[in-house]
């Protein structure tokens, strides 16, 4: 018997228990123990999971413009920037106003875009920048305003027509030519259309290097779009 | 030094600390009629009345009781007019009561026979349905439908249905600072799609300013509303605008209805038949109301 302990002795027999011998001491010692052995494990992971090498994916981009490759990129993060655009647009409140037939060229651009990024996955198999790229439309615009909105997208597409419209002269093998091209065209119809909307008058699409149409397009993008070559 | 021996004594209180924590959680979770959880923020419900009822060869909107846990009095909300949305206490005009399960019944105004209820069986028969809901949550009952004064009135006559409103504000455009409106459509226009009673859906056009547009159909619609349902929410920025109402049954004009959208209101427009025939805005209504505001 130890000078801090108590006994427990069997009523009947009057011999001692002693499985019931627990000093304070002991006590405590075996709850910090079993609380240690839940409490460091669970530390341990969790700074595990903190210092793990988590890489946000639409964080940034690299578009070497350079390569064709890289030229193609850029009409793919110019894309996805009009996809995102006109979906946001439609597929929320539509702003007061949209004619029932302006509605229907703003689904139609939907639907262009929607294939050409397809067709665009397809076209660059290896090096293609994130597919996800976000935008912050909501943030630089007024969805519900219609000069907010159709003067927002005709920078959109005056620069990506623009944009496009010079690729076709920087890149050489076949296929890329007459994809860029095709692109380039549908680009050159989707702003004759938005400055239809807009009361704009007509402009011919004059070529812009894809590094200004970048820079033009940077304040919508989320995404940090770097630009190499 | 004292000892300390928890194994008689401690384990035997903890024993019965678990035993009685037990006990209590049963009564907790087991309100008056054994299934309901009761606790919680109130729930918020207020009721439509889209009604009509046929009598002989006329068919004219009543006023009807809705009954609450089958109560004569409060919280059951009586009286409630045709073609109206009840008004009752608590803010915004909702009726606040326990969450937890309820029991609800429709009837005429004045009506006392429990089997005269708006809601039936697919047999004619009268039932009481009966719904959690959930704390905090703001619920629009709506009781709409073409009934025979009497006889039998079959099950999909008067469906029971409701919409639980959205909590949250409308979006802030940060390029502006604007916290904008929004609102939705409630359909409960039993005579909005031809053969009155029918699952019809109506479209909500939406124009700026406060001109009635000649032919709203020209515009996008900016929301749809099902039969005894409600469109998603619409936001716009405060304003004055022409919100109309179209049939998709017929294309034909429901209501239109010059309306201003405060900074940060939530609204329902409640959508109500008042009276058979051709449908048109002769014939039917749109009644808006605040459900919150920001």
């Amino acid at each position: 018997m130890t000078h801090d302990a108590v006994v427990q002795r069997d009523a009947r027999s009057g011999l001692p228990r002693p499985s019931s011998l627990v000093t304070r001491r002991r006590f405590v010692q075996g709850w910090l123990g079993a609380g240690l052995a839940v409490l460091v494990p669970g530390l341990a992971g969790g700074v595990l999971t903190a210092c793990s090498e988590a890489v946000d994916p639409t964080a940034s981009a690299v578009i070497d413009l350079g390569t064709e490759t890289g030229l193609l990129n850029f009409i793919y993060a110019v894309q996805q920037l009009e996809l995102d655009y006109y979906s946001r647009i439609m597929w929320t409140t539509p702003f007061p106003g949209l004619l029932a037939t302006e509605a229907t060229t703003l689904n139609n651009a939907i639907n262009q875009l929607t294939t050409s990024t397809q067709n665009l996955r397809t076209a660059i198999p290896a090096g293609r920048i994130t597919d996800v790229i976000v935008f912050r439309t909501g943030h630089v615009i007024d969805p519900s305003d219609r000069g907010s909105v159709l003067t927002n997208a005709q920078i959109i597409e005056d620069a990506a027509a623009a944009g496009f419209a010079a690729v076709v002269g920087l890149v050489h093998t076949p296929s890329v030519v007459t994809l860029a091209s095709t692109l380039a065209a549908q680009a050159a119809g989707r702003a004759a259309a938005i400055r239809t909307m807009a009361g704009s008058p007509a402009a011919p699409v004059t070529s812009r290097p894809p590094r200004d149409v970048v820079l033009t397009l940077e304040p919508y993008y989320l995404t940090t779009i770097t630009v190499r070559g | 030094m004292r000892a300390f021996v928890y194994r008689h004594i401690g384990l035997r209180r903890v024993a019965g600390v678990l035993a009685y924590s037990a006990f209590a959680v049963a009564l907790t979770a087991c309100g008056t009629d054994g299934i309901s959880a009761a606790g919680g923020s109130p729930i918020h419900l207020r009721v439509v009345n889209g009604v009509l009822y046929v009598h002989g060869g006329d068919t004219a909107t009543t006023p009807i009781d809705f009954l609450i846990d089958s109560a004569a009095g409060e919280p059951s909300i009586l009286g409630i007019p045709g073609a109206s949305v009840s008004t009752c206490d608590s803010v915004n005009g909702y009726r606040t009561i326990p969450s937890g399960v309820h029991g609800f019944l429709a009837r005429a105004a004045g009506d006392t026979r429990a089997d005269n209820s708006l809601y039936t069986t697919p047999y004619a028969t009268a039932f009481v349905p009966r719904q959690a809901m959930l704390s905090g949550t703001y619920y629009t009952m709506i009781v709409a439908g073409v009934v025979p004064d009497s006889g039998d009135r079959l099950g999909n006559d008067v469906m029971f249905s409701f919409t639980i409103e959205d909590p949250l504000p409308g979006p802030l455009i940060e390029s502006t600072g604007v916290l904008q409106s929004r609102f939705r459509v409630v359909n409960a226009a039993p005579n909005a799609a031809p053969g009155s009673g029918s699952f019809g859906s109506v479209s909500v056009y939406l124009t700026p300013g406060s001109a009635i547009p000649a032919d709203p159909r020209v515009y996008y619609a900016t929301g749809r509303a099902v039969y005894r349902s409600a469109s998603s929410y619409i936001n716009v920025n405060p304003g004055s605008y022409v919100v109309s109402i179209i049939s998709n049954g017929t294309g034909a004009i429901l209501a239109q209805q010059p309306l201003t959208f405060a900074r940060g209101e939530v609204r329902s427009l409640i959508l109500l038949s008042t009276a058979a025939g051709v449908p048109g805005t002769a014939n039917h209504k749109l009644i808006s109301v605040l459900d919150h505001q920001y």
